[in-house]
């Protein structure tokens, strides 16, 4: 920059008049802070719910689900030729087969729909996260009947670690003398699931794979193999599920969860802008308080102007001046707005009195998350606005008339 | 040749009463190291004519030649024109409130070089000069009316102007200090050869000057002093 500018920037910031605490530079700044402040807010919170709800879906989901093209479930044979071609491919961390099926989970005269999964428990690492999110009671499912219950779900039937309930399988029917009798089974419960998703905590009951295969006649046949990839591959898991499906000739249906949730996360991308460009409006309209800012300065600053003028500063040095001061304080001001944005967020995401209803909005908790990109987009954003609001007063600079300006001080 | 040259300079103002022809044609012919006096009556266009000459303001029809070459109020380069070549000293003294005394003096030459040390240390010794060196690091508030002025002559000598233009520079100030002014004025054009075209309506300072001009009805008379 100019080393003139500098030096009359420097020179504003240190005055003993504290040029920067004049009243019409306090509503500008009062405008931007709180506008870039809601912003952040608004901003935060999106991004935060949509991390959140990615990092749950993903946690409890595999990245990737190979079923059976045809009719029928996938056999032994199945899963170990796909678990065979799969070692070969580089970015997969695990796979494993597993049975899912809908039941009725009852316990006395409460009955609700649930998706029960029957999982080999004893491998080490699944490809979704079931160990880390049983939060009370075992993950183990080695006793007779034992299940693991969504925590929401157990309270919805009244259940307690170690009581039992009933599951019933209507499509596992049997034929008898008195018409259809649907499969049914008791279940102990030996540990709660938590994941954050409603959806799943309100739902999901695991079992052990071969006692799920038995009550449901599926012995040695399974739903799918779910897959889990290396980090640097999850966005990726679309093409992979694509270029796998021609690798295997179409033997298989293979899907990605961003088949499932892409939708989902395409419309909260979507939701994220849409707020961001009205939000902006309120940066906009804080604007007009920089053009009026700056339009009575320049009347303040007159004289000096007409002065400096006389001495042979010329117009464009005088007009960055302008420019340089009222983007310092548009700058502590979009600063400040982040952090109280940010702080604000933080108080939402903290507080207890509003909370989310998880079964419309997945999640029951406000989550928030303000990343580099974010920081970065409402800064330019700001800083653009506020330049462009700048610009407008300033061409009042070289209309100024030394002449008119000595004369009448 | 003359260091100034203004042939039939015009200047009119329209007001709600009509037309103020305020210069009605003025020539005038200052040579290097003259020391000039304008007198004439309050509003007689004193400080408007100090104004066209020194660029500050624009006229309807006539010519000002500087060193022979006619200069135009709307030359691009005038910035720099104004900032090399002429001095101004006003009746106030329009020192820029956020700078001390010898940033004040400093600024025409820190604009013209950007180089601020070197305004600086020039600044320092042209305050030294005019006996303001204990002030250098005052704001203009802090200092007295003769002394912001003598800041101002100081402000208007840094770049070694050929010309320096001053339009009423005592009207602020006591019999004792206008005095004084006057008399480092007339010292600064010993000693260094500067021209200087003061604006006054104080006869004994005009009396001082080399040749003394009257403005009266637009058209500028030497005066026989």
């Amino acid at each position: 920059m100019n080393k003139i500018v500098l030096f009359f920037l420097k020179k504003y910031i240190s005055s003993p008049k504290r040029e920067w605490l004049r009243f019409d530079s306090v509503f500008m700044v009062f405008g931007i802070i709180i506008s870039v402040a809601t912003l952040t807010v608004a901003l935060s919170i999106f991004e935060g719910y949509e991390t959140v709800l990615k990092n749950t879906i993903l946690g409890v989901n595999s990245h990737i689900y190979i079923f059976n093209a045809g009719e029928g479930n996938l056999t032994n044979d199945d899963v170990e030729q796909i678990e065979n071609e799969l070692q070969k491919h580089d970015g997969i961390e695990n796979t494993s087969a597993l049975i899912v099926t809908q039941a009725m989970a009852v316990n006395g005269n409460r009955i609700k729909g649930s998706i029960v999964r029957g999982i080999d428990w004893e491998q080490p690492i699944l490809p979704g996260k079931y160990r880390k999110l049983i939060f009370d009671g075992t993950w183990k499912l080695d006793a007779e009947n034992s299940a693991v219950l969504g925590y929401k779900l157990a309270k919805e039937l009244n259940l307690q670690l170690g009581d039992s309930f009933k599951l019933i399988s209507p499509m596992n029917s049997k034929i008898t003398p008195m018409g259809l009798k649907p499969r049914e089974e008791i279940f102990t419960l030996v540990g709660l699931y938590r994941s954050g998703m409603y959806e799943y905590d309100s739902k999901f009951i695991f079992v052990d794979r071969e006692k799920l295969g038995e009550f449901i006649s599926m012995e040695n046949e399974f739903t799918m193999v779910e897959v889990k990839l290396k980090h640097n591959w999850i966005e990726k898991a679309d093409y992979i599920a694509y270029v796998w499906e021609h690798e295997f000739d179409y033997q298989y249906q293979i899907s990605s969860w961003i088949d499932f949730n892409g939708n989902l996360f395409a419309l909260l991308k979507l939701e994220k802008w849409v707020i961001f460009i009205i939000l902006s409006f309120l940066i906009l309209i804080a604007s007009f308080n920089v053009v009026s800012s700056v339009a009575t300065s320049i009347i303040e600053k007159r004289t000096e102007l007409g002065i400096l003028k006389a001495f042979g500063a010329s117009d464009n040095i005088l007009q960055k001046v302008f420019i340089g001061k009222t983007l310092i304080l548009a700058l502590l001001s979009v600063t400040f707005g982040q952090i109280l944005g940010v702080l604000i967020a933080k108080f939402l995401s903290w507080q207890k009195f509003f909370v989310l209803k998880g079964d419309v909005y997945f999640l029951d908790k406000i989550n928030i998350q303000f990343g580099y990109s974010s920081w970065f987009i409402i800064l330019a954003v700001s800083m653009l606005i506020v330049f462009a609001a700048s610009l407008i007063p300033l061409k009042n600079i070289s209309k100024l008339n030394i002449t008119n300006i000595i004369r009448k001080t | 040749m003359s260091l100034i040259r203004i042939e039939k300079l015009k200047k009119s103002y329209n007001e709600a009463s009509g037309k103020l022809e305020v210069l009605r044609g003025v020539d005038l012919e200052i040579q290097p190291g003259e020391m000039i006096a304008i007198t004439g009556e309050s509003g007689s266009g004193k400080s408007t004519l100090l104004h066209m000459m020194g660029m500050l303001d624009s006229y309807n029809s006539g010519k000002i030649f500087y060193s022979g070459k006619q200069i135009d109020v709307k030359d691009k380069d005038l910035n720099e024109f104004r900032n090399k070549r002429i001095g101004f000293v006003f009746q106030s003294h329009y020192l820029l409130e956020d700078f001390t005394a010898e940033e004040n003096v400093a600024m025409p030459m820190f604009l013209a070089t950007k180089d601020f040390k070197a305004s600086v240390k020039e600044s320092r010794e042209l305050l030294k000069a005019l006996d303001l060196d204990d002030r250098r690091s005052h704001y203009p508030n802090q200092l007295s009316g003769g002394e912001q002025q003598r800041v101002a002559v100081a402000r208007s000598l840094i770049n070694s102007p050929e010309i320096i233009f001053a339009d009423e520079p005592t009207g602020n100030l006591d019999l004792k200090h206008s005095d004084e002014l006057i008399n480092m004025l007339m010292d600064l054009n010993k000693k260094h050869g500067q021209t200087f075209v003061i604006a006054t309506h104080n006869k004994e300072i005009a009396g001082k000057m080399d040749r003394c001009f009257v403005l009266e009805n637009g058209i500028l008379k030497e005066e026989t002093i």
